[in-house]
């Protein structure tokens, strides 16, 4: 276990609800922290009485939602200031379209099963002017599911949760090359039509 | 080739050289728990961030007897990891926890002969 994760499970034993929220809220906004970690071992050390369960899990949820709208604000504030000659293009039309049709089932899916990629799609989601309503219930429903379901594992894991951090981030990363190669093979065998 | 073929490929090779990376890794982790619970390979109990209170909270062992054992303070700095306290005092980190492991092991051994009539 990497320096920084041994320094934030310590400061989770000291500082518990208050630790978990100030690096869910900040993961959130694109800092590179061991969230999903700290959430399956927020959910073991709950379970061993070391940690409230209902505070940890309230306050969980409201940082990981107050993140990602603070990130979905940012993109609406460089959306504006993107060069014209990007957002102008067809490409870029044609992304914000889809993004419009089909963004909310990204936004929510990018929570608890493709979390490395929920930044960009905040940023994506802001600056492509997704509507915020839309963006709210899929982030609110989304982060629910996700505390509950990482913190709930913690916590009747309690003895392994460390085994399981390892596995979910190995799968999480496994699903990501899936989705990556799903689209290549996808775009592959649109153009292959296109060219027939 | 133009270049949304070459993209597309692109995607394709990096999705499937994550998809073999990550597999890998998955697979090494799964054998590793296998061989853990198989009593293969033994795992230390104890974690260089966990804190005094902690472990005595979670293995039963008084925070005195561990000052005691590693030599502390006898009170203080209870937001120390254990891994800082063996940096500070300049002690072993494998002897240091092997001492608290002990003491575990005196704690559990202690609890079953209470339970047994």
């Amino acid at each position: 276990m990497s320096e920084l994760n041994d320094l934030l499970l310590t400061g989770l034993l000291n500082h518990g609800s208050l630790l978990l929220g100030l690096v869910l809220f900040f993961a959130a906004l694109g800092v590179p922290l061991p969230a999903t970690m700290l959430l399956l071992a927020a959910g073991a050390f709950a379970q061993q009485g070391v940690l409230p369960w209902l505070s940890a899990g309230l306050i969980g949820i409201a940082a990981a939602i107050l993140g990602d709208f603070a990130s979905y604000a940012l993109g609406r504030l460089a959306g504006p200031r993107l060069p014209q000659r990007l957002t102008s293009t067809a490409a870029w039309q044609r992304a914000a379209d889809s993004f419009s049709r089909s963004g909310f089932w990204a936004i929510f899916l990018s929570r608890f099963i493709f979390t490395p990629i929920a930044f960009p799609i905040n940023l994506l989601a802001g600056s492509t002017g997704f509507a915020w309503i839309r963006f709210a219930m899929a982030v609110i429903v989304g982060e629910v599911i996700w505390v509950i379901l990482f913190g709930g594992l913690g916590a009747v894991f309690a003895d392994s949760w460390e085994f399981l951090s390892a596995i979910a981030s190995d799968v999480t990363g496994l699903l990501i090359g899936f989705l990556i190669a799903g689209y290549g093979l996808w775009r592959l065998w649109k153009s292959h039509h296109k060219a027939q | 080739m133009n270049r949304v073929r070459w993209t597309s490929v692109l995607a394709l090779i990096a999705g499937l050289s994550l998809v073999i990376f990550f597999a890998f890794k998955t697979w090494h982790q799964w054998t590793l728990a296998q061989r853990i619970n198989s009593g293969e390979v033994q795992v230390e109990t104890l974690r260089g961030w966990m804190t005094l209170p902690y472990i005595e909270k979670t293995y039963g062992v008084r925070q005195s007897e561990i000052r005691t054992a590693l030599g502390l303070p006898e009170s203080g700095f209870e937001e120390r990891s254990l891994k800082d306290w063996l940096e500070i005092t300049n002690q072993d980190p494998v002897l240091g926890r092997r001492k608290v492991e002990a003491l575990i092991l005196q704690a559990n051994s202690a609890k079953s002969k209470r339970s047994t009539p």
